[in-house]
C-alpha cells in the first residue's frame, strides 16, 4: 500500500484544501447540458422545417415527380448551406448526447440515425404548421427584423430557371397563362406530348401550380406540372410596372 | 458487517470524509495495477491515481448510489491515464470504426473461466505490444472482473464494440506470443 497518496489526500481533506463539490453544481451542470441539448434540438428543428418550407415555396419540392431531370435540378437546387449547417448541429447534438449512457452503449450510426429521424419528422411537423408562412409574410412586408427577415427573403424569394410556381390566370388551347409567383410576371405555358401530369390536364384561372420546363421568350415548354397549395404564392410582390 | 463502496460513498456524500480512506485502501492496489498496464514510468501512475482520487473525491456528489462505485471510479482512472499518455505526447488511438456501426454480441463464454487463466498469464507477457484500445478491454475484463456492460460504461463504448474488442485483442495476443514462441 502506497501510504503517501492515502496520508496526502486524507490531510488535504482535513486541511480543507480538498473539498467536494457541491450537489447543487452536478444539477446545475446537468441543467445546463440539457438546455444546450434543447437548444441545439430546436435550432436543427427550426432549420429543417424552414428548409422544408423553402423547396415546397420555391417549387422545387415538386420537380423530383418529373424523372431524372427533374432530380438532377432538385439536387441542384438545394439549399446546401442549411443542409451543411444543420448538418453541424446534427454532429454537435450527437458529440452531446453520446456522454449519456443510452448513446454511448449503442453504436454510433443508432444515435445518429436517431436524431436525424427525429429532426426530419419534428421539422416535417414544424413545416406542417404556419409558423414559416406567417414570418415569411412578415417578411415580405419588410417588418421583420433584419437577420430573420433577409433569410425569409433571401431564400423563401428565390427562382430557379427550370421551376415556375404560380397561378393560372387563362386558358389556352394547348396550355394555360401563369402568373409567376416570385415577380407577377406572365409566361405561356405549352403542353406537350410528354409533358408529365400530377393529376389531370384541365387546368382553370385561380389554379396554383408548379411548372416544370426551361422558359424563353416568355413561353414554357413543360416537361411537367404539378397542382399545388395556393399558400406558395407570395402576398406582397408588387405586379410588373409597380 | 463490512460497508459496501456504494455505502461509502453514500456516507461521504453524508459528510462523513474520513471513510474515503477506506476507499483508497480498496482501489488504490488496483488502480496502480490498471495504470502499469498503459503508463511506463511508475511515477506516472502513481501521479494519474492520486490525481483519480482527488477527482473522485471531488466529484462524489455527482455519484449515484444507485449504480456500482467500481466502474464510476475506474472511468475517472480512465481518464487520467489518457490524459498522461497525451502529456507524454504518446499516441491513444482509442476511437475506430467498431463504434460506428452494430456488431452481434459474443456473449461471455462459460469457458471463459477456464480460458482466462492461461490468457491472465500471456497477457502478463505479451501486453505491451498490443494497441492500446485492445489493452485496455482486456485488463478490465481478466484482470478486474468487469462484464462487458462495465466496461463499456468504462470507457463510453458500445456493448458490442467492447465484446470485438476483447475478441480482437486476444486474437492479436495470441498471434504476438506465437511470433514470439517460434
Amino acid at each position: 500500500m502506497n501510504e503517501d497518496i492515502k496520508n496526502k489526500i486524507l490531510a488535504e481533506i482535513k486541511s480543507g484544501q480538498l473539498k467536494q463539490r457541491p450537489h447543487w453544481y452536478f444539477v446545475l451542470r446537468g441543467a445546463l447540458i440539457g438546455t444546450g441539448i434543447g437548444l441545439v434540438l430546436c435550432l436543427v428543428l427550426y432549420l429543417a422545417s424552414f428548409i422544408f418550407f423553402i423547396l415546397r415555396q420555391t417549387g422545387v419540392w415538386f420537380v423530383p415527380a418529373f424523372g431524372f431531370r427533374g432530380w438532377f435540378v432538385f439536387f441542384r437546387s438545394l439549399p446546401w448551406l442549411l443542409i451543411g449547417l444543420s448538418a453541424i448541429f446534427v454532429i454537435v447534438l450527437e458529440l452531446l448526447v453520446r456522454r449519456y449512457a443510452f448513446a454511448y452503449r449503442e453504436p454510433l450510426i443508432y444515435s445518429v440515425f436517431g436524431i436525424i429521424v427525429i429532426v426530419f419528422a419534428g421539422g416535417f411537423l414544424l413545416f406542417e404548421t404556419s409558423v414559416h408562412q406567417a414570418l415569411f409574410g412578415v417578411a415580405e412586408q419588410r417588418n421583420l427584423p433584419a437577420p430573420i427577415g433577409a433569410l425569409y427573403r433571401g431564400y423563401g424569394e428565390q427562382h430557379f430557371d427550370d421551376i415556375h410556381a404560380g397561378q393560372v390566370v387563362a386558358t389556352t388551347s394547348d396550355g394555360f397563362v401563369i402568373q409567376e409567383s416570385y415577380d407577377n410576371s406572365t409566361a405561356t405555358v405549352v403542353f406537350a406530348s410528354d409533358t408529365v401530369f400530377s393529376s389531370d390536364d384541365r387546368f382553370a384561372p385561380s389554379d396554383t401550380v408548379v411548372v416544370f420546363g426551361s422558359e424563353a421568350s416568355n413561353v414554357i415548354q413543360a416537361i411537367g406540372i404539378r397542382r399545388a397549395s395556393a399558400n406558395i404564392m407570395w402576398a406582397s410582390v408588387p405586379p410588373p410596372g409597380q | 458487517m463490512e460497508l459496501t463502496d456504494e455505502q461509502i460513498a453514500k456516507n461521504i456524500q453524508g459528510g462523513d470524509s474520513a471513510l474515503f480512506a477506506v476507499l483508497i485502501d480498496r482501489y488504490e492496489a488496483k488502480l496502480m495495477r490498471y495504470g502499469r498496464k498503459f503508463l511506463r514510468e511508475d511515477d506516472d501512475v502513481k501521479d494519474a491515481v492520486q490525481e483519480t482520487f482527488i477527482k473522485t473525491y471531488m466529484n462524489i456528489q455527482s455519484f449515484d448510489v444507485d449504480r456500482r462505485f467500481s466502474p464510476w471510479i475506474y472511468r475517472i482512472a480512465h481518464n487520467e491515464f489518457v490524459n498522461a499518455l497525451k502529456k507524454r505526447k504518446e499516441t491513444v488511438s482509442l476511437s475506430d470504426v467498431d463504434a460506428i456501426f452494430p456488431h452481434p454480441v459474443a456473449k461471455e463464454k462459460a469457458d471463459d473461466g477456464a480460458n482466462s487463466h492461461e490468457l491472465k498469464r500471456l497477457l502478463e507477457t505479451g501486453l505491451a505490444k498490443l494497441d492500446a484500445k485492445y489493452r485496455e478491454p482486456l485488463v478490465l475484463y481478466y484482470f478486474e472482473d468487469m462484464d462487458y456492460k462495465e466496461i463499456a460504461d468504462i470507457l463510453h463504448l458500445p456493448v458490442a464494440t467492447v465484446g470485438v474488442r476483447l475478441k480482437r485483442g486476444r486474437e492479436a495476443l495470441l498471434k504476438e506470443v506465437g511470433e514470439k514462441s517460434k
